[in-house]
């Protein structure tokens, strides 16, 4: 995907990844530890050499939203785009809310393992009380890809368009193009281009362990204005994104913006 | 401004997976709800109804549901394009929901199977693979939205913009949603947002009434190719419609509710109309996203605020379910089977309209179809803090 002809101003760049290590084959784990409710409730999945710098009590901390009760409907990843909300509370000041579009790509959370585990102990025939007891009201909106990126917009009070893309591969890019161009035909006066990459999904991991991917947590952030040669800012144009990584690392569909902070910032 | 035109579609809906089958449906308002199979949840279960398509349950070893469609979908599209055609960007809509299945299967057996399944990519491989099989078609971009119930009027407008400016001369557009496992089905009740309890399945859904106590889950699947005038005429085309307009808003207020105030569900319409050009008086039907929750009522006074005019307005809720990821594609491809048949769809279930609603004044269709020429359209989609609006015309061409 290409940029070419395409003008934007980055006024600021977040970007936040975390260490990686190789996930080991899939050949030597029982796939009933891969999937069990132990990795679960620990947010963790049960492959050795992962682990996550940041817990999700330390996002909860760290991103200072105004409500926190939030972080009980998100996945991991939309915890942590919700770290940049007080750099964006800062940068979109004065800006018009209603013209800020927001542009995210994020990886979803994990299955609900634990509601998995308790069909298969406590049976099918009382699935229905069973679940009932189990999952919180909101459940519903881990399974939306759009979450994350309204309930930023929420805290912000951003009323301006709003696209969420949901794909895998690496380098994927459509979040920053739509933000490109809704700049380019006067859609935005300024896009917030949000994408995370979260570890969360045991199955992820373990259907990527088999294809020798170094996984890495990642999310990044760019408010992107018009361009306009007079104003600060690097210039992002004539930038060509691969669909496929060059290198080994695999941020997932956060590749993209963290390929452009690698080239640019 | 370069002319969208539809120019080929394929869809499998619970009220047919043809045209004819779909414009009786839509006119008599049959309603494609039905009781859920006995194995499908269990007898405690609180949901037992929704509007599905045959065939697309979960099966290990096999496909996923939304793979099956896929394909399904793009053997129906090559079979009516030529071959060789070059389509610069297929958008597509859709949840994958194999995950929930996929770890079932490994508690259950201990055996892993289907992980590739969990890519979200997958789906739009498939169409893409098909139609390289079947028509020798090439697709040059590949892009998937996952936005819930505004998703496909996303991927309608994201593919809309780059063939109006140029970008693009062809696109598809997909939009899938099947195979709502247990916990879905069971968190969305938890939410409070499903019509549970009715006997009658054809008044199960109650868009706009006194009554209305929830959606009904849908399922749909639906495909259609977009071209720009001059991609149009180059293959001499015939049309089903024009996308005319488009815009999408955020509420800035609460995943679980509409601004009380429906500003932002106004702005959403008023950018769709001044994107095509067009005045409010020139609007001939509105689809409304109306699901049957208290949200009807918001989405009825924004259209109010907006068009001050007797614009006959309808829900597709009651006949077709909701279904969410695939619904806004599935909801344009019944209004230009109204626009050609010149009709406008029944509130099958409204025998007792919210009086608050009534009050309102706005033309409600009633549980009959009505005879209506439409030249344009307005068509809304709306949840989880977004609303999505999209002006269709005519194509004043013979489809």
């Amino acid at each position: 995907m290409a940029f070419d002809g395409l003008r934007a101003h980055v006024q600021f760049f977040m970007l936040t990844t975390f260490r990686y290590k190789q996930v080991l084959t899939a050949r030597e784990y029982n796939p009933r530890e891969i999937c069990s409710v132990g990795a679960f409730e620990n947010r963790l999945p049960r492959v050795d050499g992962l682990s996550f710098p940041l817990t999700d009590e330390d996002l909860v901390l760290k991103s200072k939203v105004p409500n926190s009760a939030c972080f009980g409907h998100l996945g991991r990843a939309g915890c942590l785009s919700l770290l940049h909300f007080e750099s964006l509370k800062d940068a979109v000041r004065g800006l018009d809310l209603s013209r800020i579009g927001i542009y995210s790509s994020i990886s979803l959370g994990p299955v609900d393992t634990e509601s998995i585990a308790a069909l298969s102990e406590r049976g099918y025939s009382t699935l229905g009380s069973t679940l009932r007891r189990m999952l919180p009201p909101k459940q519903i909106f881990k399974y939306v890809g759009n979450t994350s990126a309204v309930q930023l917009g929420i805290f912000l009070g951003i009323t301006g368009p709003l696209y969420s893309f949901q794909d895998w591969n690496a380098g994927r890019s459509s979040a920053l193009d739509q933000a490109l161009m809704d700049l380019e035909f006067n859609s935005v006066d300024a896009a917030i281009v949000v994408a995370s990459y979260a570890l969360d999904d045991c199955l992820q991991n373990f259907y990527f362990s088999n294809q020798s991917k170094k996984l890495c947590e990642a999310t990044a952030c760019a408010l992107l204005v018009k361009g306009d040669p007079s104003s600060p800012g690097t210039e992002l144009g004539a930038t060509t994104l691969r669909d496929e990584p060059e290198h080994d690392l695999y941020f997932g569909t956060a590749e993209a913006l963290v390929r452009l902070w690698s080239q640019h910032v | 401004m370069n002319p969208v035109h539809v120019t080929a579609l394929s869809f499998e809906s619970p009220l047919g997976n043809t045209w004819n089958a779909l414009t009786e449906n839509l006119r008599l308002g049959h309603s494609g709800i039905r009781f859920l199979d006995p194995g499908y949840v269990p007898e405690d279960f609180p949901v037992r109804y929704a509007a599905k398509l045959p065939g697309y349950e979960y099966v290990a070893g096999a496909p996923s549901p939304v793979s099956r469609a896929a394909e399904s979908l793009a053997q129906a599209m090559a079979s009516r394009l030529p071959p060789h055609l070059k389509v610069d960007g297929l958008v597509c809509s859709y949840r994958e929901v194999n995950g929930f299945q996929i770890a079932r299967d490994i508690f259950e057996t201990s055996k892993v199977q289907n992980l590739e399944w969990l890519d979200p990519d997958r789906p739009a491989q498939m169409i893409r693979e098909t139609l390289a099989r079947k028509a020798q078609i090439e697709i040059a971009e590949t892009t998937v939205l996952n936005a819930g119930c505004v998703s496909s009027l996303c991927a309608l407008g994201y593919a809309m913009q780059r063939l109006r400016q140029g970008k693009w001369q062809r696109a598809l557009v997909a939009a899938i949603e099947l195979d709502p496992h247990p916990l879905q089905l069971m968190s969305f009740f938890l939410h409070g947002s499903m019509s549970v309890g009715a006997q009658d399945l054809a008044e199960a859904c109650r868009p706009f009434s006194r009554s209305r106590n929830g959606f009904v889950k849908g399922e749909a699947a639906a495909l259609v190719l977009l071209e720009t005038e001059s991609a149009r005429e180059e293959r001499k085309a015939n049309s089903f419609g024009q996308l005319a307009g488009y815009a999408i808003t955020s509420d800035a207020y609460r995943l679980t509710n509409p601004r009380p105030d429906g500003a932002c569900f106004q702005a959403a319409m008023r950018k769709a109309l001044d994107d095509a050009r067009l005045s409010p008086k020139q609007i001939d039907y509105i689809k409304a996203h109306a699901t049957a929750l208290p949200a009807d009522y918001i989405e009825a006074e924004a259209i109010r605020a907006v068009f001050d005019l007797p614009i006959p307005v309808s829900s597709l809720k009651s006949l077709l379910g909701n279904a969410t990821h695939a619904a806004g594609l599935m909801e344009l491809i019944c209004v230009l089977v109204m626009m050609r048949e010149k009709f406008a769809a029944p509130n099958s279930n409204l025998t007792d309209p919210d009086p608050l609603i009534e009050a309102l004044g706005l033309n409600l269709v009633g549980t009959r179809a009505v005879e209506q020429k439409i030249e344009h359209a307005l068509l809304n989609s709306s949840g989880g803090g977004q609303n999505a609006s999209l002006v269709i015309k005519t194509a004043a061409l013979k489809p």
